[in-house]
């Protein structure tokens, strides 16, 4: 009984720890909705309702600081990007210095929701690298703030605010909440000694499949890459128009309905795969990895210049090359938003901004650096600036972003993403 | 004696375990935390009715069943597994008279995902083994290999988790048999029984508390850790702790009552099945006392047994047992500083230290150093709130003392995931998130279990022995802890101390999620790497990895154990 007791008072002690705070939030909340309310009255001019009276003041203000990028950190290459171009870069132009902190998004979303559970006012994650159902989700749940975009110069100087992509997110209206970041979109990966043909199209990938079982194979949903491929595989040989204007409480069954071409399609796939698809691999690393021994013909990236840079480390053969299907592959842009607790937004702001400058957006271009498709409208650059794009060599192993951006299909909406894995791992991977 | 009953004396002494205990209370809040939201509370999601929903839509999910039953299967035949072969190669290592065999006992600290790396490099279709039979002929295509990794039976996952375990096993086992007591071998001996029998039969069983202790604790743990079935496994069956962190990775943050529910299931299946088998435990050997005559511990310091000479039989086994950390060294080396190995080549090409370099640029050697120091101070910190707990559980049986163990087990009965959120918010609570100090507690709390029952496990034997023999010459509590158990205690401290610094520096969910990517330490670089397609890179990470485990562990080793040692050898106490 003593024990049951000790172990009672111990648990007692640590919830009524938890429901300290609860008590804090529900007075901050009341304040800041009041705030937010003022600032969409005005709006005689983007920087009315801010803190800002105009850009200088942000400059002024973000001069010395530090501000902390929040992202992902597994690409090495994207890593020294940030850290050899971007910072030096802000530094150069706006004093800023950049605190580049490699976390995955949904780690980030935890602690977001950690700190607003928190009521935390002060948090350490100024600019995040978001987009897609992450993004919805950070916007619904009031973790972001905004909006700002129309605050930064290099916004209205130098994208095309009619672009789409640049106006919603994965279906999700984006409402100056983010910032374009890169475009990137998913190729097929395959090295041309081998693979005399490459396949330019879902129904010649099966037939190339079935002629030599065991080349292919994708990661287990709902890994990132092989996500897209399957989405790819949807807008084929599915009503993908469908999908794109789905009511937000479409039933599992319904949409299955919609995507079962797709669905047959790798089902009869499934037995001419890696292990007669039994299993998949766990992760886009382990199959770029049997490619790289040779097990597998085929490999696939979201990032569309992954085989200039493993040909450039020599971890590929050089006759390797990145392919897509004459229907196209999904592509998507990701986006920077800002932390709503962040102790420093005009820094924020500075960096996104930093991250629309020509210069940037150049260097982050060219494939011997990072490679992706820059987001900024051309028509609006001026001379000297369209030479800095002119003048990048594309690699060998990569595909021209005209090509790319052809044939790139919109994602579809955020809310079918996780439907769909889970419609595969019932139908697809279970059999 | 004056000094025992000295009310200032009880009293430090219950004040000395307040850290440790406060720890644990910060474990128990980050649980608390985690416990409510997955009851549905969550205001900070817009979510504050308290429903089971959640555990609801667990227990509908057709495929739950299946999940936990493989979970069982995996966790159960794992720890067994780990323990046979530990125990096997115990009695190899005191045939052997190794005492290099103290450097295996590191792999129980490193990350899981190196292992996974290690595991692939020798067993996949692609691996060391693969190419061995390849260039032999034996097969035409790397996919003619057998799938030994990701099977649906989960063997891979088991042998992973072994080739983890064992050697932990085996130093535990090698370091209770050089206690137990030679007057039953000898009796035994002399009845005409062979060394095989005695061992079997005789020795082990003296043991057996403490081995079904370290069986426990596998079990618990291999049933709640997610890496190695996840980068292991088949697709499916998925064991549950996979199915619960994909549940965190959830993007409709709405669901994270969910992913919490499904982490708590975990929690609370590892409890029941730990505490299922310690049923079992006592329906099969009764009460948990060892084999004396007059029930007291055995509490003397014996000479070791005299160990029979080792045929040829045991030197292969013995061979083979090293092979496993050479070879995955090897293969380790053979990624990290060459670029292209295609199938079923035997030697790499193209040799090339960019991997190094590209590893080495910008602030990851400062992030190293950094890291080193964190990680050494954690283990020292947590080595030090140990020793009044571990001095505790050597005197013997006392009221509350199953309860005091059972809290000091739960960092490593309950996943991570189960608190590690929770414990974010209650240090954002107090002002300290994203620091250095958040860092700190959080890996204490983790080390703690390995520190207290590392240590009362080594203390035992000569807990108070020697040190009444002081008193009772008049040295007063602190010399007689300074001076005598201390240094009795050193071979203890030095393993616990690097054991310790190898968790603490393979932390990544909970530097990453307490230390919010501020406090950046070499795991934040190497995980990142080792999930991204460049293997060279992956591979130079872990391979600097694994050296400065070895590295640290020895400098312990050496600097604290063995000159000691060696000292009470020569003076016939050891």
């Amino acid at each position: 009984m003593k024990k049951l007791t000790i172990l009672f008072l111990v648990l007692i002690m640590g919830i009524s720890l938890l429901f300290m705070p609860t008590l804090s939030t529900q007075a901050e909340e009341k304040s800041s909705k009041e705030t937010a309310k003022e600032a969409d009255e005005e709006s005689k001019g983007p920087f009315e309702g801010t803190e800002f009276a105009d850009w200088d003041e942000v400059l002024g203000q973000a001069k010395g600081t530090t501000v902390t990028f929040y992202g992902w950190g597994g690409s090495d290459r994207i890593n020294a990007w940030v850290d050899d171009y971007l910072t030096p870069y802000a530094k150069g132009h706006y004093g800023i210095k950049v605190d580049r902190v490699p976390m995955d998004i949904d780690m980030i979303l935890n602690k977001l929701a950690g700190e607003k559970s928190a009521g935390q006012k002060d948090s350490s994650i100024d600019l995040i690298w978001i987009n897609g159902e992450n993004f919805a989700t950070a916007k619904d749940n009031d973790f972001l703030y905004g909006p700002f975009t129309e605050l930064l110069p290099h916004y209205h100087s130098y994208v095309d605010l009619e672009d789409p992509e640049v106006q919603v997110d994965f279906a999700t209206e984006i409402e100056g909440f983010e910032s374009p970041y890169s475009k990137a979109q998913l190729v097929l990966l395959a090295d041309t000694e081998v693979v005399k043909d490459l396949p330019t199209s879902a129904q010649d990938l099966l037939d190339y499949v079935k002629a030599n079982p065991g080349t292919f194979t994708y990661a287990a949903l709902p890994d990132f890459t092989s996500s897209a491929f399957v989405r790819t595989i949807v807008h084929e040989l599915a009503d993908y128009d469908k999908l794109l204007d789905a009511d937000k409480d479409i039933s599992k069954k319904d949409l299955a309905e919609i995507i079962k071409p797709a669905m047959d399609y790798l089902k009869d796939l499934a037995p001419y795969l890696w292990e007669k698809g039994k299993t998949y691999p766990a992760t886009t690393a382990d199959v770029d990895q049997m490619f790289m021994d040779g097990q597998l013909h085929f490999s696939m990236s979201y990032d569309q210049n992954h085989a200039v840079s493993m040909i450039r480390n020599g971890q590929y053969p050089e006759t390797a090359t990145a392919f897509i299907f004459d229907q196209g592959t999904v592509g998507n842009t990701s986006y920077v938003a800002i932390g709503k607790h962040s102790q420093n937004i005009a820094g924020a702001l500075c960096l996104a901004d930093a991250i629309l400058s020509p210069e940037m957006q150049a260097s982050k271009m060219d494939p011997e650096i990072w490679g992706t498709i820059p987001v900024l409208d051309y028509d609006k650059l001026e001379e000297d600036q369209l030479d800095l794009f002119s003048a990048i060599e594309m690699g060998e192993g990569a595909l021209p972003a005209d090509d790319l951006l052809e044939k790139r299909v919109p994602e579809l909406p955020a809310f079918l993403v996780p439907l769909i894995e889970e419609i595969w791992l019932d139908e697809v991977a279970g059999k | 004696m004056k000094w025992q009953g000295s009310k200032l004396y009880k009293f430090a002494r219950t004040l000395s375990l307040v850290p440790a205990l406060a720890l644990m209370g910060l474990l128990g809040a980050g649980l608390a935390w985690g416990l409510v939201q997955s009851f549905g509370y969550f205001p900070a999601l817009g979510l504050e009715e308290w429903t089971l929903r959640y555990y609801q839509a667990i227990f509908a999910d057709p495929r739950l069943r299946e999940s936990l039953a493989f979970s069982f299967k995996v966790a159960a035949s794992s720890a067994l597994l780990s323990l046979l072969v530990g125990i096997l190669l115990s009695t190899l290592v005191l045939a052997f008279r190794q005492s290099k065999h103290h450097l295996l006992h590191l792999t129980i600290g490193i990350p899981h995902i190196v292992i996974a790396f290690l595991v692939r490099g020798l067993f996949s279709q692609v691996g060391l083994f693969s190419r061995l039979v390849g260039s032999l002929g034996g097969i035409p295509q790397a996919g003619n290999f057998p799938l030994l990794i990701q099977d649906p039976h989960g063997w891979g996952i088991i042998l992973a988790y072994v080739l983890k375990q064992a050697p932990y096993v085996m130093s535990v086992t090698y370091i209770l048999l050089q206690r137990a007591d030679t007057a039953y071998y000898d009796l035994g001996r002399s009845l005409g029984a062979k060394p095989g029998q005695i061992f079997w039969r005789v020795t082990l069983p003296q043991a057996r508390q403490a081995l079904f202790s370290a069986f426990l604790i596998l079990l618990a743990f291999d049933f709640g850790a997610y890496e190695l079935p996840f980068l292991l496994g088949a697709t499916l069956p998925r064991m549950l702790a996979v199915q619960s962190q994909l549940a965190f990775s959830e993007t409709d943050l709405a669901l994270r009552p969910q992913a919490m529910a499904y982490t708590m299931l975990l929690a609370l299946c590892g409890i029941l099945l730990v505490l299922a088998s310690l049923l079992l435990y006592r329906l099969l050997w009764g009460s948990n006392r060892p084999i004396s005559s007059d029930g007291a511990q055995v509490n003397e310091m014996t000479p070791p047994l005299s160990r029979p000479p080792a045929g040829i039989g045991r030197k292969l086994i013995y061979g083979l047992a090293l092979a496993w950390p050479i070879l995955s060294l090897l293969v380790l080396m053979v990624y990290a500083f060459f670029r292209r190995w295609p199938w079923p080549d035997l030697l790499p090409h193209q040799p090339s230290l960019q991997a190094f370099a590209e590893l080495f640029k910008g602030q990851n050697l400062r992030i190293l150093g950094f890291s080193l120091r964190l990680s050494l101070l954690a283990a020292l910190l947590a080595t030090l709130i140990a020793l009044p707990v571990a001095k505790l559980l050597t005197q013997g049986n006392f009221r509350g003392r199953k309860l005091l163990e059972a809290i000091f087990l739960l960092p490593l009965l309950v996943p991570s995931t189960a608190y590690y959120i929770g414990l974010h918010v209650l240090f954002m609570q107090w002002g300290i998130h994203d620091s250095i100090l958040a860092v700190l507690l959080a890996h204490a709390i983790v080390i703690l279990p390995y520190c207290i029952f590392s240590l009362a496990a080594f203390w035992q034997p000569f807990a108070d022995y020697y040190t009444t023999a002081g008193y009772s010459l008049g040295a007063s509590r602190w010399q007689a802890f300074w001076r005598i158990d201390l240094p009795l205690l050193a071979p203890g401290l030095a393993a616990v101390l690097g054991l310790g610094f190898i968790i603490s520096f393979g932390q990544y969910f909970l530097t990453l999620m307490v230390g919010g990517g501020r406090v950046k330490t070499f795991a934040l670089v190497l995980v990142p790497y080792m999930a991204s397609s460049n293997r060279a890179l992956a591979a130079a990470s872990s391979l600097v990895f694994v050296i400065i485990c070895g590295a640290i562990y020895s400098l312990c080793r050496l600097h604290l154990g063995v000159r000691r040692k060696i000292n009470l050898r020569q003076k016939g106490l050891l």
